[in-house]
């Protein structure tokens, strides 16, 4: 059974169309890149995916279950948890406060402490500013709370959305590690980038989505062999944003 | 004896402060006014008066209920005037809440009639007197009370799970969705919140003066919006502090003006800070600033 699997979801805004019968898959255990230019149609699908717009047609199923259409809160509660684009932390929120909320569906368990000192060790960073404002943060340190947030509710898969949107080489690279380490820890990742070599170097497969449907898949190290696809798709080095 | 005045002044403003907190409990969650909250206040008012003065009712169990027939009426306006409209449409709710308000003020003078009612006094034999300064029992239980009230209101906000959730909606509702917060259920206790806190304020003003009266909602609801703008929207310290401000310059222009003047010299001195300061006398926390 896979962890995520899109069958032609077709989305959008009013009447102007995001993305056009998408048909994707994400195996248990697998790290998947979703890539595309601007404008390719990214965050309408990861919208469509987590609930905060209703896709016009098309099934979204998750761990075997239809998802279509599901509220945000839902989706979390089976296990989905999503890292959104520009890290929208909650800015007045103290970091302490903004991790706890990420384990919201599971306030219940009685493992929320046990859950906050694991992410707090992850992010060594993070534990000095728990009682800090989390506006205060760095743009790196906010993506670790984006990140470290999101692992509260204990997901079963992860979608990030651009997370190494707005950070420096060194940050970026940091991030690639952190995804990289998740996903050696059994994690489910769906990574959705324009940052095309580095996000194929950390995913198993990859999906190239232009002008809202998916024209290329397969293995991440074949699309990154292919320099006419690096060329013309993904914008020479990759690393332009 | 202008001291006894000021003392007065902010006792009547401290349940101008939990009408205005009232407000801006729903201002952060929904960057929407609910203008039936003055209303939802004086039905609460009305039903614990009737239940003090006719059945005899002792008045904490009638304040208690205050507070749920605040929480209730909340509730109702909530799935009446705003849960199913489109956020597209921003007076709607102006107009939906306003007409409930409306709806609420015609069943309660065709339920009990159009007569004021009386608040018996709570506590007869209680007296402070500091010098020349008198403070009764009710007084100081207005005061407690709303004080009680206030710092209940916040320690939910700031150190319970669902406290959190609605700070967190507040700052930004699509991303605590993410998170797993049931927004539209966080949205709905804010409204049940700022409900009872509407009602204590209605039945704490009546017991100030000794009456309510089931015409006063709607000017509850013009105080509540003049407190609110003077101190910031959503702005819930600037809130209290105008509140106790508003409350004082209006026993002030009573006293040593004119009662006629009660509502011009507030109503010019917010028009003036609007002129000086657009963002009142104190603006909204950071990060929800720029979605009002």
């Amino acid at each position: 059974m896979p962890a995520l699997q899109l069958r032609g979801v077709t989305a959008g805004y009013g009447r102007i169309t995001g993305i056009e019968k998408v048909d994707l898959t994400v195996a248990e255990g697998e790290t998947v890149a979703l890539l595309g230019a601007n404008g390719a149609g990214k965050s309408t699908f990861l919208r469509a995916v987590s609930g905060m717009i209703r896709p016009w047609s098309g099934r979204v199923v998750l761990y075997g279950e239809d998802v279509t259409g599901q509220r945000s809160d839902r989706l979390v509660r089976a296990g989905m948890a999503h890292v959104p684009e520009g890290r929208r932390i909650l800015a007045t929120l103290t970091v302490e406060e903004n991790l706890r909320l990420g384990a919201f569906t599971r306030r219940r368990a009685g493992t929320v402490d046990e859950d906050l000192e694991s992410v707090l060790t992850r992010f060594e960073r993070l534990r000095d500013r728990r009682a800090q404002k989390a506006g205060t943060l760095s743009g790196g340190e906010q993506q670790m709370l984006a990140i470290g947030r999101a692992l509260m509710s204990r997901p079963r898969i992860l979608l990030l959305d651009e997370p190494s949107l707005g950070l420096s080489p060194l940050l970026i690279g940091e991030v690639f590690d952190l995804i990289k380490s998740l996903a050696a820890e059994g994690l489910t990742i769906l990574l959705v980038e324009q940052n095309a070599r580095q996000a194929l170097g950390v995913a198993d497969r990859g999906y190239l989505l232009t002008t809202g449907s998916v024209t290329l898949s397969g293995a991440a190290a074949d699309l990154l062999a292919d320099p006419g696809i690096i060329e013309s798709y993904l914008g020479g080095r990759g690393a332009r944003s | 004896m202008l001291i006894q005045q000021l003392v007065n002044g902010v006792l009547l403003g401290t349940t101008f402060a939990l009408i205005a907190l009232s407000f801006n409990l729903v201002v952060g969650a929904l960057d929407r006014l609910n203008f039936a909250l003055g209303e939802t206040a004086m039905v609460s008012a009305i039903c614990a008066a009737l239940l003090v003065s006719q059945a005899d009712v002792p008045f904490v169990v009638a304040f208690v209920l205050s507070l749920l027939i605040g929480a209730v009426v909340a509730a109702l306006t909530y799935l009446l005037s705003f849960r199913f409209v489109s956020p597209k449409y921003h007076t709607a709710p102006i107009l939906s809440s306003l007409g409930v308000g409306l709806v609420i003020t015609s069943l309660v003078t065709r339920t009990f009639g159009s007569d004021q009612r009386r608040v018996p006094t709570v506590l007869e034999d209680v007296r402070f007197e500091l010098g020349p300064l008198v403070v009764t029992g009710d007084q100081l239980i207005i005061l407690v009370v709303a004080a009680l009230l206030t710092g209940l209101l916040y320690v939910f906000l700031n150190r319970t799970t669902w406290g959190t959730a609605i700070r967190g909606v507040s700052d930004d509702a699509d991303t605590s969705g993410l998170l797993g917060v049931p927004v539209q259920r966080v949205i709905l206790l804010t409204f049940v919140l700022s409900g009872a806190l509407a009602g204590a304020s209605g039945l704490l003003t009546g017991l100030s003066f000794h009456t309510v009266s089931p015409f006063t909602g709607f000017e509850t609801t013009l105080t509540a919006l003049m407190v609110v703008v003077l101190g910031g929207l959503g702005n819930i310290t600037g809130g209290v502090i105008a509140a106790l401000l508003i409350g004082v310059v209006e026993t002030l222009t009573v006293a040593y003006v004119s009662a006629t003047f009660r509502d011009l010299l507030v109503f010019i001195l917010v028009a003036v800070t609007l002129v000086v300061r657009p963002q009142g006398l104190f603006t909204r926390q950071s990060g929800v600033a720029a979605r009002v």
